[in-house]
């Protein structure tokens, strides 16, 4: 345009190079790709999560000009820069997030893309790689599967448990502690061996486990809301595994406007039909009415099944679960995450109100909690990373029998 | 989230640095030739090139997106103002091939950007080289210019095509061998 203006041919010969280059690269470009096998793990522990991996492309030549780039999961906070490293044909990659709470995250595959070295021209990768699940969840879910479960089965001992144990099916013999009753040792082996030997058991485990999550937006708003259900996604899948380990059987319901369930059942198939979902459970826009999750809780669940509620208790609508689940057979505990955690750290009030405003705030929950202990034992979840109280409830003999389920 | 590459080592930075110092280099000649005032240009590309290279070395995405801007601003300035001419055509016309030069050396990315992008550059430049030769060689008529125009598109044309497929050289090669 500025030739043409000033007749002059000299701007020609500095846009000609620029015109042609895109059209150069694009046809470089041909020849390349950015399809790659992805090899790649989650190497952290607890709070730290630290994804590693390498990006191995398809056509060695490419790798120095394949560009990595990653999403992060909103519930993960950046803890460092990634790294990113080529290297020998290949790209190494280094991601050190962190999870401020327990959670359950699907980490997209990165998103790899050829680009020609000026920028001019790109090429994405076709073939599509699975996503990499992070699980963060409260160290004391080891120990549940040592939880008592109510049996719902017609021939309890169908299934033997992992878990070795004072009863059950012989498993086999071990050196006797100095402490072992004397029912418990082995006398014939210890006569023929000359040294103490007890009997080990493998424990019969045949009882099942319902979770239900309460996936119904309250009064604490949007942001709150989908914090604590995060929360309670990832305790629900803690919990699942747990017992799932345990051969026990896992049922898992989502309670919006209605509810969806995923019917009781053990394995692997059931935990990967868990975790797609616990994945799927979102914030429902719309609250169903609390007799509708009872009701068809009742349709997919066998009365009886021991019951674990996921809820906040910040609504009045919170309250009302609890009642009709008993009334439909369940015995309920409910693990209520706390919202005062949740609760973003800005103060509003003055700085003398601010302290007596938490203190209310503190009172009304634990009223909350207490007026909902009338109906189910309520653990008050306020420690995200530990859930030492639901355990410890858990492992309680009969406590649903005791609560008049 | 952008990708962070850890290794710059002193190879790297020495491939880069001479790309930069090329583009300066070869903007520097183009203010001698400048019917405007000498200063002015030379200030037009002192300007246009830090720039270019403070904003490529941005941690803003955005930033650097929009880095070369700068270097193309002088160019573009300078070549509203420099005199027609073999000489100058040819000049500007080599350092907008640096320019391209300059580019694929991204300090974000892996070192030697300028050699992986030979093929792309070796064909704006030949183009460039090209249009200059049929300008200055041939007579200034109609006929031989489209006659120039013409192999210039057909020697372009294949030229990319051999860079993009260079397996067709070699299926050429077998066809004849058997």
């Amino acid at each position: 345009m500025a030739a043409l203006a000033l007749r002059d041919p000299v701007p020609l010969f500095a846009a000609l190079p620029l015109l042609a280059a895109p059209l150069a690269a694009a046809v470089a470009s041909l020849g390349h790709s950015a399809d790659h096998e992805l090899r790649w793990r989650d190497r952290g522990t607890g709070r730290e999560v630290e994804v590693t991996g390498l990006v191995h492309p398809d056509r060695e030549a490419d790798a120095d000009d394949l560009v990595v780039t990653f999403e992060r999961p909103a519930q993960l906070y950046e803890a460092a820069p990634p790294e990113v490293v080529h290297e020998d044909g290949d790209v190494s990659f280094r991601l050190r997030w962190g999870a401020s709470e327990p959670t359950v995250a699907n980490v997209a595959p990165p998103e790899v893309t050829w680009i020609d070295p000026t920028g001019l021209a790109e090429r994405r990768a076709t073939r599509t790689q699975d996503p990499l699940v992070v699980e963060r969840f409260p160290p004391e879910l080891l120990r549940l599967g040592r939880a008592r479960l109510e049996h719902t089965l017609a021939l309890p001992g169908e299934t033997p448990s992992r878990r070795i144990g004072p009863s059950g099916e012989f498993f086999g013999l071990r050196e006797a502690s100095p402490t072992e009753p004397p029912r418990r040792i082995n006398w014939r082996a210890t006569a023929r061996v000359g040294r103490l030997l007890a009997n080990e058991f493998e424990v019969d485990r045949t009882g099942d486990v319902l979770l239900i999550v309460d996936a119904r937006p309250t009064s604490l708003g949007h942001a709150i809301d989908e914090r604590l259900l995060g929360v309670s996604r990832a305790a629900a899948y803690g919990v699942a595994d747990a017992f799932l380990h345990q051969k026990a059987r896992v049922g898992y319901a989502r309670f919006g406007e209605f509810l969806e369930a995923v019917p009781l059942s053990g394995g692997r198939a059931q935990r990967l039909r868990l975790r797609e979902a616990v994945h799927r459970t979102v914030l429902s826009p719309i609250a169903g009415p609390a007799e509708r999750c009872a009701v068809s809780a009742r349709r997919f669940f066998p009365s009886g099944v021991t019951t674990l509620l996921f809820t906040s208790l910040a609504d009045e609508t919170s309250f009302d679960l609890v009642p009709h689940l008993r009334r439909r057979g369940f015995p309920v505990a409910v693990l209520s995450p706390s919202p005062l955690q949740a609760m973003p750290r800005t103060p509003r009030l003055a700085e003398d109100v601010e302290p007596l405003a938490e203190r209310l705030q503190r009172l009304e929950r634990r009223t909350r909690v207490a007026r909902a202990w009338q109906d189910a034992p309520v653990i008050d979840w306020q420690d995200y990373w530990s859930l030492e109280g639901l355990v410890s409830l858990l492992q309680r003999p009969r406590w649903g029998r005791r609560t008049g389920a | 989230m952008g990708p962070e590459d850890g290794r710059v080592t002193a190879r790297a930075a020495w491939y880069r640095g001479l790309a930069s110092t090329a583009l300066l280099g070869a903007f520097l000649i183009l203010p001698a030739l400048s019917v405007a005032s000498e200063a002015l240009a030379l200030l037009l590309v002192v300007v246009g090139v830090a720039a270019g290279a403070g904003l490529r070395a941005s941690a803003d995405p955005w930033l650097r997106g929009v880095a070369p801007v700068g270097p193309l601003v002088a160019i573009g300035g300078l070549a509203v103002s420099v005199p027609p001419g073999a000489v100058s055509e040819l000049l500007l016309g080599v350092a907008v091939v640096l320019f391209l030069v300059w580019l694929a050396d991204d300090p974000r990315r892996l070192a030697r950007g300028a050699l992986r992008a030979v093929p792309t550059v070796a064909i704006a430049g030949l183009v460039t080289v090209l249009a200059w030769g049929s300008a200055v060689v041939l007579p200034p008529t109609a006929a031989p210019l489209g006659v120039a125009a013409a192999l210039l598109l057909a020697v372009v044309a294949l030229v990319s095509l051999l860079i993009a497929r260079p397996e067709l050289i070699a299926a050429e090669e077998e066809a004849a061998a058997s």
